[in-house]
């Protein structure tokens, strides 16, 4: 799904607002497959460096294989609430939807801070999840399965929050904007063939949604799609601030 | 980065996570040492493994 055409010109309008110079330092929590990592690490040349920062052993793994031969990339396993970057060391850090996972958001912003130089600038981009919109006859039943997807974050609707927590750790604002994914296709190459059907499956075995309600609603959709009739949209909000000098 | 190898630029930028304090990288056991921690943070694959639970602490001379 990381290189469906939505998450690709989702990584190209974070990289717009972020306009890395050559010879910046920045670090990539929560960098995944590290796509968006290696674009960025092209932007600052080798006088720069990236850490590319993932909890995860196996997108390490893929991470690392990417950037083999990129040597101002880094791929490292740390901590959000305990970035291993010395202070004030860095001139961007990105977060791209990772902080809904985060559970102490003010620390994480703390640490950001922290490792940032003054005029350096954070870019946060979530989702939330009450901005889903999707062509249905059943409603209630559409809510009850983004209800039930809910618990896959630890916070389904940080975005409405984010402005103040990003404030109150000491940021300065900069940008706020939002870029939505709009699909009328289930199809393998786009976001929403892939997630509708993690929501299914997560629905059903740990929403505690009845297999057969998962089903039928996975049906609706499917039936929508064989009709042309599909439609999904979901907005991610990207949020950009600077530590004041 | 490229296959085993730490960077030394990037010894500028990386700390341990539990000092914020420097590292010194050894090549030969692939660690990186935090002597204010007493921790060995493991290179594998050349990935610095930044979480003290994965360290290996330094016995006490």
């Amino acid at each position: 799904m990381y290189q469906n055409p939505d998450v690709v010109a989702q990584r190209v309008f974070v990289r717009e607002h972020l306009a890395l110079q050559p010879g910046e330092k920045v670090i990539d929590v929560g960098a995944g497959p590290g796509l968006l990592a290696l674009e960025m690490a092209n932007e600052v040349g080798s006088q720069g460096q990236v850490i590319a920062l993932d909890p995860s052993e196996d997108m390490r793994a893929i991470a690392n294989q990417r950037c083999d031969g990129t040597n101002w990339i880094t791929v490292t396993e740390g901590d959000a609430t305990a970035l291993p970057a010395a202070d004030a060391s860095l001139d961007a850090v990105v977060a791209t939807q990772v902080f809904e996972y985060v559970p102490d958001m003010p620390l994480a912003l703390e640490e950001c801070l922290r490792v940032l130089k003054p005029g350096g600038r954070i870019l946060a981009l979530d989702t939330d999840w009450d901005s889903a919109v999707v062509n249905t006859q059943h409603r209630e039943r559409m809510a009850m399965m983004i209800e039930a997807w809910r618990p896959h974050f630890y916070h389904a609707n940080l975005p409405g929050r984010l402005p103040s927590l990003i404030r109150d750790a000491g940021f300065e604002m900069t940008f706020m904007g939002g870029t939505p994914v709009v699909n009328a296709s289930l199809d393998k190459n786009t976001y929403a063939g892939d997630v509708i059907f993690t929501i299914a499956k997560f629905a059903e075995r740990k929403g505690g949604v009845a297999p057969a309600v998962c089903a039928a609603w996975l049906k609706e959709l499917t039936d929508l799609d064989a009709d042309g009739q599909f439609f999904f949209s979901i907005t991610r909000f990207l949020f950009l601030a600077i530590k004041p000098n | 980065m490229a296959a085993s190898e730490v960077d030394p630029k990037l010894l500028d930028i990386l700390v341990c996570p539990v000092t914020k304090g420097p590292l010194e990288y050894h090549a030969g056991a692939q660690e990186l040492i935090s002597k204010k921690a007493g921790l060995a943070f493991p290179v594998r694959d050349g990935i610095p493994i930044m979480l003290p639970d994965e360290a290996r602490r330094l016995d006490e001379d």
